[in-house]
């Protein structure tokens, strides 16, 4: 029979241990050096016949054991075998899990670079749509359709988004003191969370925050010239000045509360200070616990946008990041790079994604009016509407998006082997780039891939030197 | 590189003197398929496979989302 190893990527660590990522699976595999022999003799384009092979090695019958190892565990397969199907749905409704409130369309910068604001904003018309606020029925309402939506979870998770968050504490407040009444109605947890610009934090603000334990993330830059470059107020001048001293307070009084960790996300544009150095300063002048960077999304016309030689670089400052990390890991300790701890902790749970992300399956976003979109940036589009919060999900239309979203209906990654884990990308990035939310952002492919090769090498690393810290992942 | 006695994917099952395994499951997915591996050598050897599980995911995209305003807990403090 004719055989072949399915779709992989083999990678070793520095002491020479051989793995391979099989990505009809999402398993990772270790593998003594005879073995991976094996598995590279097989990934021929043609393959190679089963028996025939078997009899021309030293030892047939060590070497036909292995192989039928290798077939068991799905690394090698026959050639024409076709792919058992998957689900295009899982059973619907699909209980959602997350609920992210738009609770205004309004903000105080004016960042260059902002998808809310900029030429990528998808809502009808340029500028703000709809309502500037959500009222406060609103977000009651969405709090109840959260709670009948989510089924039997017994956790479900609120996120506050905008705009500028903070624009509209008033309804932040009157959504997470009604979220806390009906969850004990209803024996669930909650848990809260957003991101600020951090403009508008005062002392009862954080007060509030750290007392419910919300998770946050501030949208950041890095240091004053970094942050100044870009996140200005609209009259041009920079906010360093006024988010500083506001988030020392929240992460003060956060650490003295011992609150959920505190991120900052970083939006990196070209020319930007290298990500190690951002990193440094977030994390120790700063205090935050969590490191994030976002590749800015524009397109190449923009003289912000990374370029290829931005991405090389970028990938290339993660590389230093993620050793850091792997050596922190190696000695049992925690480390703040947050884009690699997420992709660690994927790889290690063997994470084989149908879609890309949540969008319209566990996470809907609600427009200041009430209406549902499948996440926080498509609330303002009408045609990707799939309801409203007063009304319920408009099922069929959730179903016929995320029936055309998934995985195995994007051609291009038919022979990626990061697609568990990629899944074609953003919805949001492929609707401004090729103006369908369902195709695979093919201009980003050797980002990605480069950035799963440097996530599958730290992983193995660390699997290697030290084990135990991957079991922080397992997932029951 | 851990025990490899612990290790399902060290299915030699000859009962032989335990040598170091060939191949080594790493992450949770291995481990199950590694399982069910075992699973079904108790009665035959299988020649085919079901479909590997999938996963839908909860939160935003974690890695490659171009904003990683939600994490895939759900939240944003991964971030």
């Amino acid at each position: 029979m004719q055989l072949r190893t399915v779709l992989h990527r083999r990678f070793s660590d520095e002491a020479g241990t051989e793995f391979v990522y099989l990505a009809n699976s999402a398993a990772i595999l270790a593998l003594d050096a005879p073995t991976a022999e094996v598995v590279d003799a097989f990934a021929a384009p043609d393959g190679l016949d089963g028996k025939e092979w078997a009899r021309t090695q030293s030892a047939p019958a060590r070497a036909e054991e292995t192989l039928h190892d290798l077939i068991d565990l799905g690394a090698i397969r026959p050639v024409d075998e076709v792919a058992a199907p998957r689900p295009q749905l899982p059973p619907m409704p699909f209980p959602l899990a997350t609920l992210v409130l738009n609770v205004t369309n309004k903000c105080n910068l004016s960042c260059t670079y902002c998808y809310e604001y900029g030429e990528d904003k998808i809502g009808e018309g340029q500028g703000n749509n709809g309502k500037a606020r959500m009222d406060d029925k609103t977000a009651r309402d969405s709090i109840d359709f959260l709670m009948r939506s989510s089924g039997d979870r017994p956790q479900v998770s609120i996120t506050f988004f905008g705009g500028e968050t903070l624009l509209n504490f008033d309804a932040i407040r009157a959504a997470t003191e009604y979220a806390e009444q009906q969850a004990q109605k209803l024996a669930k947890r909650v848990h809260y969370s957003l991101t600020t610009n951090a403009t508008l934090l005062t002392e009862d603000i954080v007060d509030f925050l750290t007392e419910h334990r919300f998770g946050i993330t501030v949208s950041i830059d890095g240091d004053q010239s970094e942050q100044d470059r870009h996140r200005t107020f609209k009259s041009g001048k920079g906010s360093f000045d006024v988010i500083e001293p506001r988030i020392r307070h929240l992460i003060e009084t956060n650490k003295q509360r011992k609150g959920r960790a505190i991120g900052a996300r970083v939006t990196v544009t070209a020319g930007a200070t290298p990500v190690v150095e951002t990193y440094r300063y977030l994390t120790e002048e700063l205090g935050f616990d969590e490191v994030g960077f976002a590749p800015v999304t524009a397109g190449l016309e923009r003289d912000y946008a990374l370029g290829e030689q931005g991405y090389e670089r970028l990938l290339k400052d993660f590389g230093e990041l993620a050793d850091e990390y792997v050596d922190a890991a190696v000695d049992g300790k925690h480390h703040g790079f947050s884009n690699l701890g997420d992709l660690v902790r994927e790889l290690h749970q063997g994470v084989n994604k149908a879609h890309p992300c949540g969008a319209g399956l566990g996470l809907l976003g609600v427009s200041t009016e009430g209406e549902l979109g499948l996440c926080h940036r498509f609330v303002e589009s009408k045609s990707h509407s799939v309801g409203s919060v007063q009304d319920g999900v408009d099922q069929q239309a959730r179903a016929s998006f995320l029936e055309k979203a998934h995985v195995d209906n994007k051609t291009d990654c038919t022979s990626c082997f990061a697609r568990p884990l990629c899944a074609g990308g953003c919805y949001h990035e492929a609707h401004v780039r090729y103006g369908e939310a369902t195709k695979a952002n093919v201009h980003y492919c050797e980002w990605i891939r480069g950035f799963v090769d440097l996530g599958l090498k730290s992983y193995g690393r660390i699997a290697a030197k030290n084990p135990t810290f991957l079991t922080r992942f397992d997932q029951s | 590189m851990s025990d490899p006695s612990s290790n399902p994917s060290d299915a030699t099952g000859d009962g032989g003197p335990r040598r170091r395994p060939r191949i080594f499951a790493c992450n949770q997915k291995a481990r199950q398929l590694a399982g069910m591996v075992l699973a079904r050598r108790g009665a035959a050897r299988a020649l085919t496979q079901d479909p590997p599980p999938t996963t839908y995911p909860y939160g935003c995209t974690t890695v490659f989302a171009p904003g990683w305003e939600v994490d895939s807990g759900n939240g944003t403090d991964g971030l």
